[in-house]
């Protein structure tokens, strides 16, 4: 498995070329930066467990490209900015969320917990990450999902950089323990 | 950012989760869920599609945001605008059927007699079916004699028909009082609107197709300039008398003489 895998979207040199074509209004630069990110935004978000993945993910590109015109900056930086818009849609949907039904933390809905059953492996690893804390597990999603450094996903939620550092320490431990129960338990 | 400090790479390279297995294939487990495509939206495939300006323009308004437009355009017209408008309209189709021949025997020769005698039109006339005598006064209660009797200024042995001279008048003048009640416009404007409505058909029932040409071709300049053609062309008297009422009702403005 390399550093980046399995799948390495990143546009690297070309990135400015398209960014700047995509802000032109071209449709193949916009399309091409939406396919660069749009699976990492579409498992970041379904790690949090929100009810339509897919449909959020969505409307994050539909503010991403609506913005499009005002961002300038590399491609790090516009992976950053893309995760920005995401994590706060996420933020509110968990918000608008605890106002409907009153929960303390995020989880699958039946309909899309059930899409996930129908992948190998999808209920064990949704399982696994409700033992998590909200914040733990934004951290997590953030690190591993989205590929961010810890400087990135420390400016994303407003914590030090030491915080979000122990919080994945946090969360990693969490992990290892969960599933080493579960391994015992079987 | 370095490409060494993104986010899997550094917590692979600080052996934080070599050591376990169980952890590794879990962590492998949940980075795969961002490695497959996820379906896109209708207003995303639309903006991802799009080869046009950029999604923060918005070049050309789509039909229905035209027709929401219109709309708007029309409810924002004053109440003697709307009047005229509508007034407009039925006169163009009552002679547009005129035209066509295909309106009651009666009406037809009203229809025929007046647009015929005030415009270039040529509309198919039927006096012989219906027992009208064209050289002397008409014998049948034909809607063109209704109109403007009780508003005055007619002569009311024209229409001979009792009930129509009882309806007409009190429609028109409702028409005309409500132009004049209208206080969205003031002033000049306001007189030149009472006149307008006054000298057109509105509330008329047959004479508006007996006027048609006339309303339809003067009522805008009527609302905005002149009204004078339309006094001459009409039957009658009802041009004068409607600007007296628009007179007598504004009080804000010396509509007849613009």
């Amino acid at each position: 498995m390399g550093k980046r895998a399995p799948i390495d979207l990143r546009i690297g040199s070309a990135f400015d070329s398209v960014l700047a074509a995509a802000q032109a209004g071209a449709g193949w630069a916009r399309t091409r930066l939406y396919e660069s990110l749009a699976p990492a935004v579409a498992g970041y978000v379904r790690a949090q467990g929100v009810s339509d993945p897919a449909d959020l993910t969505s409307d994050v590109f539909v503010t991403v490209l609506t913005r499009l015109p005002c961002f300038a900056g590399d491609e790090d930086r516009f992976r950053s900015w893309v995760f920005t818009i995401a994590y706060r849609r996420v933020v509110d949907e968990w918000r608008s969320r605890a106002r409907r039904l009153d929960m303390t933390a995020p989880r699958m809905e039946p309909a899309a917990e059930h899409h996930a059953l129908a992948r190998i492996g999808d209920e064990w690893v949704a399982e696994v990450l409700d033992t998590l804390t909200p914040d733990q597990r934004q951290v997590l999603a953030l690190r591993v999902v989205a590929d961010l450094s810890l400087e990135q996903v420390a400016e994303l939620v407003g914590k030090p950089v030491g915080a979000v550092k122990s919080l994945q320490h946090r969360a990693l431990a969490t992990l290892r323990r969960t599933i080493s129960d579960q391994a015992v338990s079987r | 950012m370095t490409p060494s400090s993104d986010g899997w790479g550094d917590m692979r390279d600080d052996g934080q989760i070599l050591d376990d297995p169980l952890l590794t294939d879990f962590l492998s487990g949940l980075r795969a869920w961002g490695t497959e495509p996820p379906v896109r939206s209708a207003a995303l495939t639309t903006l991802l599609d799009d080869a046009g300006p950029s999604p923060h323009l918005d070049p050309v308004p789509p039909p229905i945001r035209r027709k929401q437009m219109l709309v708007a355009k029309l409810a924002g017209l004053g109440l003697a605008a709307k009047v005229a408008l509508g007034a407009g309209v039925a006169a163009a189709a009552v002679t547009t059927a005129g035209v066509a021949n295909v309106l009651p025997d009666q009406a037809q020769h009203g229809v025929a007699s007046i647009v015929n005698a005030v415009s270039p039109i040529d509309i198919p006339d039927i006096p012989s079916q219906i027992g009208l005598d064209l050289d002397g006064e008409v014998d049948v209660p034909i809607p063109t004699t209704t109109l403007p009797g009780a508003i005055g200024g007619i002569d009311d042995d024209l229409t001979g028909d009792d009930t129509a001279e009882d309806e007409a008048p009190a429609n028109h003048g409702a028409c005309v009082s409500a132009v004049a009640r209208d206080r969205g416009l003031q002033g000049r404007e306001h007189g030149q609107a009472v006149s307008a409505i006054a000298q057109s058909d509105c509330g008329k029932e047959d004479e508006t197709a007996t006027s048609t040409t006339t309303t339809s071709t003067t009522l805008p300049e009527g609302l905005s300039a002149e009204s004078g053609p339309s006094q001459n062309s009409g039957p009658g008297n009802s041009g004068n008398h409607g600007q007296g009422a628009g007179n007598g009702n504004s009080g804000s403005g010396n509509p007849g003489k613009g």
